[in-house]
């Protein structure tokens, strides 16, 4: 389980993040949602710890940060297969290329990557993440810049990722967090408004 | 009419001093940028609108630092410097390393955020992360390399006050511009001058074409 207790983040005395009480337990799919800005990327950083938090209490079966897919991922500049195998030379992790296979990116192992569309930067950032086999995945808007098909695949490949693993991301669609997500937090200018499981939070959308 | 030697020798004479002058602002930019722009700590912001004030020191005043600090009463002038090459290039360093170390700062602090969060979650040592960040933007480095090389190699003040102009020694090409000018002699000043503006267009040619093919 990962327990927060009374977090707060701020940059400059800025607050992103005020008294965060939350308890994410293992082996299901915890979606954070809220408006641009209201801090979902900084909380997944927090329970993946690549940021520590100003005040407060993090507590955590994982220890050190593990990969995690981020908003604006690493993009190094050369070709696709160089950017997904790069990550893989400093991990040193047994390689997993199912999702690589699956998004169908070996047709552009020798792009270069400044020839790629957004969609197809996002496949190969995704199947970089999932190259590496962790029982826990954090997601940051994995499904920013898929094209409809793309979308429904990913959503499919979660599905299957959920049986055994522990999904924490971040979404703004409704349509995908109701087809993956098992528990639901609603953060609103840096707090959180609603954490709930699947039933009361589509409630509170649907009334 | 001026020797074609006289005018190869100012040539080489710029070209070896401003290449010297390049290779220490260079390394030792790159070393100071990361050191800076990796780190935080007290007193980094005034450092860093130092060096920014320092990228339009007037190069008269830079020769005039130098001068003071190689001239015989000073406090380096038992090293004999003054009116050679080597006071030449530290004149010339003091001019490009703020340039070149405010431009590496300015690249680390927009970069180096981002990509440290992503690699230290894959495990990434500090090492790892420095070498990505120099192998995966070569460009930059070369375009910082080639505008200090076009500073220093274009500056004319800093270099006649701590060199002196002197034929065979010190004698550069904006030195030997100025100086067969005011003799009368317009047309050595005008080619002189017409090789100096080519140098400059391939360097800047030479910029972007590594932005492009970079």
């Amino acid at each position: 389980m990962i327990k927060l207790k009374n977090v707060d983040y701020q940059i400059d005395q800025k607050i992103i993040l005020q008294s965060i009480n939350l308890n994410i337990e293992q082996g299901r799919t915890t979606v954070i949602m809220g408006k641009n800005g209201s801090g979902k990327s900084t909380l997944l950083k927090l329970l993946n710890h690549i940021i520590q938090p100003t005040s407060g209490l993090i507590q955590s079966y994982l220890k050190n940060p593990i990969p995690m897919l981020f908003q604006k991922p690493l993009i190094l500049k050369n070709t696709v297969s160089y950017n997904y195998q790069i990550l893989q030379k400093i991990k040193k992790f047994k390689i997993n290329t199912s999702w690589f296979d699956q998004f169908k990116l070996s047709a552009l192992e020798d792009q270069k990557m400044n020839s790629l569309s957004g969609g197809e930067k996002q496949k190969l950032f995704l199947a970089r993440l999932m190259s590496f086999d962790q029982s826990t995945l954090f997601l940051d808007e994995p499904n920013q810049s898929l094209d409809l098909e793309s979308e429904k695949l990913l959503a499919k490949l979660l599905l299957l990722e959920k049986k055994n693993k522990t999904i924490i991301l971040t979404l703004h669609d409704f349509e995908m967090a109701k087809k993956i997500g098992d528990y639901f937090i609603y953060l609103e200018n840096g707090k959180i408004l609603l954490q709930e499981n699947k039933q009361q939070f589509f409630d509170h959308f649907s009334s | 009419m001026i020797e074609l030697s006289k005018i190869l020798e100012a040539i080489s004479i710029s070209l070896h001093v401003s290449f010297v002058s390049t290779l220490f602002g260079f390394f030792l930019s790159i070393f100071f940028g990361y050191l800076i722009g990796t780190r935080e700590f007290h007193f980094k912001k005034y450092i860093i609108s130092i060096l920014g004030s320092l990228t339009s020191i007037p190069p008269v005043c830079a020769g005039l630092v130098v001068y003071l600090i190689i001239s015989r009463s000073g406090p380096l002038g038992w090293m004999q410097l003054l009116y050679t090459p080597s006071a030449m290039i530290i004149a010339q360093f003091i001019i490009i390393f703020p340039i070149m170390t405010t431009l590496i700062i300015n690249y680390i602090e927009q970069e180096y955020p981002q990509l440290r969060e992503e690699l230290l979650s894959y495990g990434a040592s500090q090492k790892d992360i420095l070498m990505l960040m120099i192998t995966n933007q070569k460009s930059i480095y070369l375009t910082i390399a080639l505008i200090g090389f076009g500073r220093a190699i274009s500056e004319y003040g800093a270099a006649a006050i701590v060199g002196g102009s002197i034929d065979h020694v010190t004698r550069n090409m904006t030195a030997m511009i100025a100086l067969e000018t005011a003799k009368g002699n317009i047309m050595v000043g005008v080619s002189l001058g017409a090789i100096l503006i080519s140098l400059s267009l391939i360097i800047s040619f030479g910029i972007n074409y590594f932005k492009k093919n970079d």
